[in-house]
């Protein structure tokens, strides 16, 4: 189970609202590369892990993730505060006003949905840990394009923060990764699948 | 690099003031502001050990670290509830007023755009 904690895992306190930024950052809540794909990836994958430490490390960095979840969507909140229709207008937010007002919605910069079509629950240790490294790699690079598009410091103080944690976790996906592999036929990796064959 | 440098490197980049400028010096921090700050520094800490724990479980110096970590960890949250209220709904002081859910909420700031 959760527990909320009423607190961000990292201070968000955005002076100057600016709509403009919300429409691309919205992007790392439910876009191909988000927090919330981030989360839904790493907690399904544990249902099927016979690896103590690797349920661990799925267990601990998807948590991490809804904390993340929380962060992006402070971040839009405080840059969407208080628009006018004009200022909503004057920055093509009309689309996503109609919908959904000024709620935050998890849905890619592009306008698409969150969707689970995004992210991969194998069942195969070595494909989902794989996967996990290369999806932070794609959050990663995220960050850094949505880098280049701001210039407030109170805007690029937690995204760094965000960016830093991508390069964090893919390291300790790779002791993962490396945890699985010491429990292999090291002939032969794909000799079996340690999440299926011997099990039924 | 042994695996301990490794874990005290990834610690230390958020483990003191100069990771944090999102205030940019307008106006000085709240003491509200300055204590959940050092709570949030100690939780990163914490969580920082917890992801090198879970794949190196026996390394003396992250579970040195961690025990010191923990106990700050008490001090800070205790301190922090008793002042400014519950952090999780286990934390209810008051037995004649639920003050759990009263704001502010975590992302929430004030008309001028300050947290409350």
């Amino acid at each position: 189970m959760w527990v909320y904690q009423k607190k961000l895992q990292y201070p968000v306190h955005i002076h100057r609202p600016n709509p403009k930024l919300a429409k691309i950052i919205i992007t790392q809540l439910g876009g191909p590369h988000g927090e919330k794909g981030a989360a839904d990836r790493y907690l399904q994958q544990r249902y099927s892990m016979p690896f103590e430490r690797v349920v661990g490390i799925l267990t601990d960095v998807g948590t991490e993730e809804l904390a993340h979840q929380e962060i992006v969507s402070s971040i839009i909140a405080q840059l969407t505060r208080s628009m006018s229709v004009d200022e909503i207008e004057k920055n093509g937010l009309e689309t996503y006003f109609v919908d959904h007002t000024a709620s935050v919605y998890p849905q890619a910069a592009s306008g698409m949905p969150y969707s689970a079509a995004t992210i991969a629950v194998t069942g195969d240790a070595i494909a989902d840990l794989s996967e996990d490294l290369a999806a932070e790699q794609k959050a990663r690079l995220s960050y850094d394009n949505i880098l280049r598009f701001l210039d407030d410091p109170d805007v690029i103080d937690p995204i760094r923060f965000l960016r830093e944690r991508e390069i964090v976790h893919f390291q300790r996906f790779g002791d993962a990764l490396r945890d699985v592999k010491d429990h292999l036929d090291k002939k032969n990796y794909y000799a079996y699948n340690p999440e299926f064959d011997g099990k039924n | 690099m042994n695996r301990s440098e490794n874990m005290n490197m990834n610690m230390n980049m958020s483990n003191g003031e100069n990771g944090y400028n999102g205030n940019t010096g307008r106006r000085n921090k709240t003491a509200k502001e300055r204590l959940l700050y050092r709570l949030q520094v100690c939780d990163f800490a914490l969580h920082e050990c917890a992801l090198y724990l879970d794949e190196h479980p026996y390394d003396p110096a992250a579970l040195q670290y961690y025990e010191r970590q923990k106990a700050l960890h008490r001090e800070l949250s205790e301190d922090y509830i008793k002042r400014y209220g519950p952090i999780t709904y286990f934390d209810n002081q008051n037995q004649n007023e639920w003050e759990w859910a009263k704001g502010p909420w975590p992302w929430e700031l004030n008309e001028n755009g300050e947290e409350e």
